[in-house]
């Protein structure tokens, strides 16, 4: 898949690495196992530091969307199984989303609509 | 000697000014969204200003490249009537030729820039972005050509020239040490560049990943061929002269020919790939329907790269695509550059101090009761009268091979320091067309010496004799 950083966002670098991972292995783009670069190059062809990289990483793979070998380097994870951890945080990005919906105006039906149509998109694959 | 250099700087000049004509015949097309080295949308491709700056940027551009081609070929003549002047010319040519067309390409670019900002053509969406395909960061496609084939003609190299370590004192070793080791340092060069693209070239050109794992594959097996074949034929020249000298012990006009006709396929069979490569990425890229644009002309606006938050010091130079330049937001940038200006540079005055004193050459001979002192073109001997122990007139200088160490050597003298078979290490100070030629020795001196009137070198002898003579030294 392609990562694409906004190097002029105020969002850090390595938030944004982690939402593009997962939003390629929601999209199908990175399938389960697939190889990613290492640390050092990742951070060598994005220009930044490796502890930026490393950060992300950290965050994926705590999160369980990725796995590391120390030989081999970073893969996707096999599977992803939702936990009580996960659900708390995807209830509070929900609930945040939803907030800014209603605040702005957008009717329900059309937010859920909206859901839908994002979801759809979503294509996790395995390997 | 002349046709040598002739034929040697000749092709060499032709090399390089049509290989900047073909360089920059890609400079003014509308390719990857960018021309002249600046990003321009497609919409505005066809400003009335922009076609007159490119129309008028290429007359110049073509003028300028054509007529230094006729010049380079053309001052090679100048072989035939003085070879210093040849050099000298052709130094000043080589300086303001490089240093002119850097000039028009970047002033260029520059009023292109600023017509770009004036005009706010600016896709928001393009600027500050980095775009990387992970299954080619990852390798995961990784088919380059080992660049641990470069060890073969490096070891045949060194194996060629360890033989000529029981040969150091032999006349020809001077000159063929010194092709050794640019042999030598050119594989290296190949080798060490060889490694970095197979490691470090890993850009996203598009959204499609099967294609930008097409193109660096392709690429990189472009340019490995590239230098591989190049290092290949530039060993077998060193080991073709290498052979023939230890076949041979001589160091021989022949062996330059074969050397410089072996050179020059050389740097076709580095240059072929490098351009055939360059055109097969354009034809991928140019079929790429969703190209990924990066909108960073601020970094290259004054025609130099300068990026504070890219850590990399080399990159690809973005006016010529196969080539690379350096970050100049990096002290390392400003180091290396620096350096080379510095030596490049000093050899250039270097080059002027040594080669003026051979514009006209005179031997001048100065005895102050002590000591005799010998001076010619920069060139000079201090034999102190107490330590010669031979002088003798000669009809003719000695066949000795002589081969120049440090110094003048053409049809009309011999100046400087020379190394023979016999006499070993010796100053020569000759008019080539003078007879008769005096030789003077001292314990660890030798020195041949003759002026252009034959009465002033036998005056000296007679002087020479008559005074050592009598004070019982010989």
């Amino acid at each position: 898949m392609i990562l694409e950083l906004d190097m002029g966002s105020d969002i850090p670098i390595y938030v944004q690495l982690r939402n593009q991972i997962v939003k390629g292995i929601g999209r199908g783009e990175l399938k389960a196992n697939e190889k990613l670069p290492t640390v050092r190059q990742l951070a060598a062809d994005a220009g930044v530091n490796t502890m930026t990289v490393n950060k992300a990483y950290q965050i994926l793979k705590a999160e369980g969307y990725i796995r590391t070998d120390r030989r081999m380097g970073a893969f996707v994870a096999e599977s992803i199984d939702m936990n009580a951890e996960f659900r708390e945080k995807l209830e509070a990005e929900l609930e945040l989303l939803s907030a800014e919906a209603s605040i702005t105006g957008m009717e329900k039906d059309d937010f859920l609509a909206l859901c839908d149509t994002i979801y759809s998109r979503m294509n996790p694959c395995p390997s | 000697m002349e046709i040598i250099m002739f034929v040697l700087f000749f092709v060499q000049n032709l090399f390089v000014t049509l290989i900047m004509k073909y360089a920059y015949s890609s400079y003014f097309k509308y390719e990857n969204g960018m021309v002249m080295g600046v990003h321009i949308p497609k919409e505005h491709i066809e400003n009335e200003e922009v076609q007159h700056l490119l129309s008028s940027t290429r007359t110049r551009m073509n003028r300028f490249l054509n007529t230094n081609c006729f010049l380079s070929g053309a001052i090679c003549f100048l072989v035939f009537w003085n070879m210093i002047i040849f050099i000298l010319i052709f130094c000043i040519w080589i300086t303001v030729y490089l240093v002119f067309i850097q000039y028009l390409s970047f002033t260029a670019h520059r009023r292109l820039y600023d017509l770009k900002m004036k005009n706010g053509w600016i896709v928001e969406s393009q600027q500050r972005k980095v775009y990387i395909d992970t299954r080619v960061s990852a390798g995961i496609e990784n088919s380059a050509i080992p660049a641990f084939r470069h060890l073969l003609p490096i070891v045949a190299e060194i194996g060629c020239f360890l033989p000529f370590l029981w040969y150091q004192k032999a006349s020809y070793f001077p000159i063929l040490l010194t092709f050794f080791l640019c042999a030598f340092l050119v594989s290296i060069i190949l080798w060490i560049l060889h490694i970095h693209i197979n490691h470090s070239e890993r850009s996203a050109y598009s959204t499609d990943t099967a294609l930008n794992q097409t193109i660096h594959v392709t690429m990189k097996r472009y340019k490995g061929t590239a230098f591989l074949l190049g290092n290949s034929l530039n060993a077998a020249a060193w080991i073709c002269v290498a052979v023939s000298t230890l076949a041979t012990q001589t160091f021989s006009s022949s062996g330059i020919y074969a050397y410089s006709a072996i050179q020059f396929f050389s740097a076709v069979g580095l240059l072929t790939p490098l351009l055939l490569g360059q055109k097969r990425k354009q034809e991928l890229l140019s079929s790429d329907p969703a190209p990924l644009i990066v909108d960073d002309d601020e970094y290259w606006k004054t025609g130099f790269y300068y990026n504070p938050s890219d850590h990399k010091t080399f990159v690809p130079d973005r006016m010529q695509g196969s080539n690379y330049t350096l970050n100049y937001a990096k002290k390392g940038a400003w180091i290396f550059s620096g350096s080379v200006a510095v030596l490049t540079v000093g050899c250039l005055i270097w080059a002027f101090a040594v080669l003026i004193p051979f514009l006209h050459v005179t031997i001048d001979m100065k005895f102050d009761g002590t000591t005799l002192q010998i001076t010619s073109a920069g060139y000079s001997s201090e034999l102190p009268v107490s330590d010669i122990r031979k002088i003798e007139l000669l009809d003719e200088l000695p066949h000795d091979d002589f081969t120049k160490i440090n110094g003048g050597a053409t049809d009309e003298y011999l100046i400087g320091r020379f190394r023979g078979n016999t006499y070993g290490d010796c100053n020569l100070y000759i008019f080539q067309d003078a007879a008769p030629i005096l030789l003077i020795q001292t314990e660890d001196k030798t020195v041949f010496i003759n002026f252009k009137d034959p009465e002033e070198t036998r005056n000296w002898f007679e002087e020479l004799s008559t005074g050592l003579s009598s004070s019982s030294l010989l």
